[in-house]
């Protein structure tokens, strides 16, 4: 399969990495480093259209211990907000400050700079079952774009 | 404000100016499928457009975020604190057209600047976006120092169905210290008043609107005052909710309180729908509500209605508010000030529980 989904979404196009997993309703994406072990969070771009262009982000501090589906933080865009829930469990090390202070990163960047924490995770290998895989991640793409519609939250 | 160089006849080669670029608002351009996102509880249904100057504006209310004298570029700054993307107006004219046919919309809304090509730009706008969508309607909201009759006049031939005007102070000294002489703006109180009154003679009663602000720092009576007159003189008042916009003269100024607007919305409400009447209304010495007498099924009736707490907008061509301006005085993340939508049993309480009401509410009969 492609390393990339690519959807539309009026007349722009995003795209989902599938080098990493996702959460199945929340949109958030979580990549392992193999040679830390730690789990970098950020939102994807689905979960981005729906939003709109952020204008605030706020994030637990480090040192923070999580559970799955436990919030990281808040997203605010011009006219909404959304809860960032984590994907998984652990101990929030480091937390990417640069988008506090500039919350367009989150928009620009989304699978690079746009990252939000870095979890160490205290069950990867039970809780990233939970998440989207590489397999499933055109069907899920395409059922998540159709839920996304029937929400009326993207064209 | 930057200092631009470039003649005002060249600008057009250079920047991306009025009337062929408008600013949209955040909501509207998610509206219209332009920009990603979508808007908590509500939908937008007037599609509001704001000319664009590479001086931004010449006006230098201090409240403002397009005012001259707020540092940084025009392009770069906020106004009511959220980015207004900027497009081409045909382009807008086409997506309202486009929107029109799958969904109707509401109304389209045009804002002047201050700004000597405004007049002659707004027109152009208005006559774009009429041709792409005749039956959607336009309101203008004017620059009131910019007009007199004959441009009025030139409006209302347009097509334009509602005048908007920014008064924005309650009264003469908060003008004046907020958009007048003191700013070293253009504004005058008086004038502001002329082109109200002469509005709302050439376009009818209720089709004139004022936009009042509050929290500038105007007592209770000042606002009240203001809302028997415009009520009398059937000229709709626009409450907005202070809220200071970063990098402006009034960035450090405290919001008002929460209680405050809404006792502000109640008795505004009371005013226009329920003939409450002024010597039902004490005040302190400051100016400010000290006591209301009013009968008990009434306030009940317009509290649990939720009406008063709505944002006060233009209607579309059924009536029905069409301008809620979603978020536009407070951010997504807090307390509503105007609500976009129709507060329910929920949002009820809340209000109730926000405003205090009894500690200031002598409840009568409605007999009394």
């Amino acid at each position: 399969m492609s390393n990339i989904q690519e959807f539309k979404i009026g007349a722009d196009y995003y795209t989902i990495p599938a080098d990493r997993f996702y959460g199945r309703e929340d949109h958030m994406w979580a990549l392992y480093d193999h040679a830390t072990g730690n789990v970098t969070i950020g939102m994807d771009a689905l979960g981005l259209a729906a939003l709109g262009d952020l204008a605030y982000v706020s994030l637990q501090p480090v040192g923070t211990t999580v559970s799955r589906g436990e919030t990281l933080g808040t997203l605010e865009a011009a006219k909404m907000t959304g809860d960032l829930t984590s994907p998984i469990s652990g101990e929030i090390v480091e937390r990417n400050d640069l988008t506090i202070r500039n919350p367009a990163l989150v928009n620009e960047e989304t699978y690079t700079n746009g990252w939000l924490v870095i979890i160490k995770p205290s069950d990867w290998e039970n809780e990233s079952k939970q998440l989207v895989s590489t397999e499933e991640l055109p069907v899920w793409v395409e059922s998540e774009l159709t839920r996304y519609r029937q929400q009326g939250w993207i064209d | 404000m930057a200092k631009v160089t470039i003649p005002a006849s060249e600008q057009a080669e250079h920047f991306q100016i009025s009337p062929d670029y408008v600013r949209i608002s955040m909501a509207a351009a998610i509206e219209l499928g332009l920009k990603p996102g979508r808007i908590h509880r509500a939908t937008c249904d007037c599609i509001n457009l704001l000319q664009n100057y590479p001086e931004g504006c010449y006006a230098n209310c201090t409240y403002c975020g397009l005012a001259r004298e707020r540092p940084g570029l025009p392009e770069d700054n906020t106004f009511i604190r959220v980015g207004w993307p900027l497009y081409s107006t045909d382009l807008i004219a086409e997506k309202i057209a486009e929107r029109e046919i799958k969904h109707e919309v509401g109304r389209v809304c045009v804002s002047q600047v201050q700004d000597h090509r405004a007049n002659a730009d707004m027109m152009d706008t208005i006559r774009r976006v009429h041709e792409k969508a005749p039956q959607v309607p336009i309101a203008a909201l004017v620059s009131a120092t910019l007009l007199n009759e004959e441009k009025l006049l030139e409006i209302r031939d347009a097509g334009v169905d509602i005048i908007g005007i920014g008064l924005d102070g309650a009264t003469e000294e908060i003008f004046d210290e907020a958009r007048g002489k003191k700013t070293r703006g253009p504004h005058k109180w008086d004038y502001h008043w002329t082109i109200i009154r002469k509005a709302r003679e050439l376009f009818g009663p209720m089709n004139v609107n004022c936009h009042i602000i509050v929290g500038l720092g105007e007592t209770d009576r000042d606002l009240f005052n203001l809302f028997f007159q415009l009520r009398d003189e059937q000229i709709a008042g626009y409450l907005f909710s202070f809220n200071p916009e970063p990098g402006t003269a009034t960035q450090d100024l405290p919001r008002q309180p929460i209680h405050r607007h809404r006792r502000v919305q109640l008795v505004k409400y009371l005013i226009e729908n329920c003939e409450l009447s002024p010597a039902a209304i004490a005040y302190d010495d400051a100016g400010n509500l000290a006591r209301l007498n009013a009968p008990e099924e009434m306030v009940n009736e317009a509290i649990d209605s939720g009406l008063p707490f709505m944002t006060n907008g233009c209607p579309d061509r059924h009536g029905v508010m069409a301008c809620n301006r979603p978020y536009g005085s407070y951010r997504p993340g807090e307390e509503y000030r105007d609500y976009p939508f129709r507060p329910n049993a929920e949002d009820v309480a809340i209000i109730r529980e926000q405003m205090r009401l009894d500690d200031v509410w002598a409840k009568t009969s409605l007999a009394a």
